[in-house]
């Protein structure tokens, strides 16, 4: 299933049953999420049963930066696949996201690309010291 | 308070009668001092009942009796206002056991939401329904940070509430100055410092989403209380 748009308090998320197999949920155009979000999401999650368990696929940055800030932990029965690192050309005004795989290491990521409108630097629009922290406790 | 007003009336609201809002009634000196007058103002309806339990010896030896003629009690209608001399009182329910209710003080154009001891589990519009008039347009809203967000989402039922969640609602109900207390009398100095940072770092990546998202720049100003502050609206 994907989850996209904003989760503000506002959205219903649906009552899945028993899923067979593994759920798997793709947050890439999950562009908003608040506390009230992160509310529902974490009551929400608790209640799907997977048989195979949960996994989370191309989290966004805002689903990653909220998560990291408020939440700091990925309930039991939920694996994260993979995360959206976001770099930003202050020329172009212009974001880009690079996807990346559990297991790589912050320290590996470049800290800037380059941009491909204007040539010049992309620069890596997080804190690696808060991105990555969610997912480094839930694998660490 | 540490200095007398010099007042012959005075006014109390009372959200709800659990001890820590009831226990320091006993020793509100002007309820002995003759010719003083203590109206109190509640939702409740067991209102005299919650207050003569204070009153009971051997927890005190003072018997309810004696301060009965001190005191006026009002009962106030949920979601009705009442109007003592320039203030307009509108009590509204919060999200809390037994239950509390909130209430929001206007005068000379200024509003102030009180909502402490809520865990604010309804903060859709829908969800809230009229009470969601508590909180809009506030000047001032005071709002139940009991614990840090990932304490909150542990604690269901537990009727507090986190600053995260009140930002989110005062920025909705656009309220000007969200100030956050009734911090956890079990926490340290540290954990409750801890948790302000937490909510300082949460809302400067909610400015920066609404900025990426190309939303209007936000106006609240929030902070957490502090002992002994004066709030001038």
């Amino acid at each position: 299933m994907e989850v996209a748009g904003w989760l503000d308090g506002h959205a219903t998320l649906p009552d899945l049953g028993i899923v067979a197999g593994t759920l798997i949920i793709n947050l890439f155009e999950l562009t908003f999420i608040n506390s009230l979000g992160i509310r529902d999401w974490v009551n929400w999650i608790k209640t799907v049963r997977a048989e195979k368990g949960i996994t989370l696929i191309r989290c966004s940055p805002p689903f990653v930066r909220q998560i990291s800030i408020l939440q700091n932990f990925i309930p039991d029965g939920v694996t994260v696949e993979s995360i959206c690192v976001p770099y930003f050309c202050d020329e172009c005004e212009r974001e880009e996201q690079r996807l990346i795989q559990v297991g790589t290491l912050a320290d590996t990521l470049p800290d800037d690309i380059p941009c491909v409108m204007c040539k010049g630097a992309m620069e890596l629009d997080v804190v690696k010291n808060t991105y990555f922290k969610f997912w480094e406790k839930k694998t660490g | 308070m540490k200095t007398a007003p010099a007042t012959d009336e005075f006014h109390l609201y009372f959200t709800h009668f659990h001890w820590d809002h009831l226990i320091g009634l006993p020793f509100f000196v002007p309820l002995y001092v003759k010719g003083k007058t203590i109206h109190i103002y509640a939702v409740q309806d067991d209102l005299e009942k919650s207050l003569e339990t204070v009153f009971t010896k051997p927890n005190f030896p003072v018997p309810y009796a004696m301060v009965k003629n001190q005191i006026k009690l009002h009962k106030l209608e949920p979601r009705k206002k009442l109007t003592i001399g320039s203030l307009h009182l509108t009590p509204y329910q919060l999200d809390h056991p037994d239950p509390s209710w909130g209430v929001r003080v206007e005068g000379d154009g200024k509003a102030l939401a009180w909502a402490m001891d809520t865990e604010a589990t309804r903060t859709s519009p829908q969800e809230l329904g009229e009470d969601a008039n508590l909180y809009k347009n506030a000047d001032l809203m005071v709002f139940d940070a009991q614990y840090s967000f990932d304490e909150a989402m542990e604690k269901i039922n537990w009727g507090h509430s986190s600053a995260p969640i009140g930002i989110d609602l005062a920025i909705r109900e656009n309220v000007k100055l969200a100030l956050f207390g009734h911090h956890d009398p079990s926490a340290t100095d540290e954990e409750i410092h801890r948790a302000e940072e937490h909510t300082k770092n949460y809302f400067a990546e909610l400015v920066k989403s609404r900025k990426r998202s190309k939303l209007p720049d936000l106006s609240l100003n929030w902070r957490f209380a502090r002992e002994g502050e004066t709030i001038q609206l």
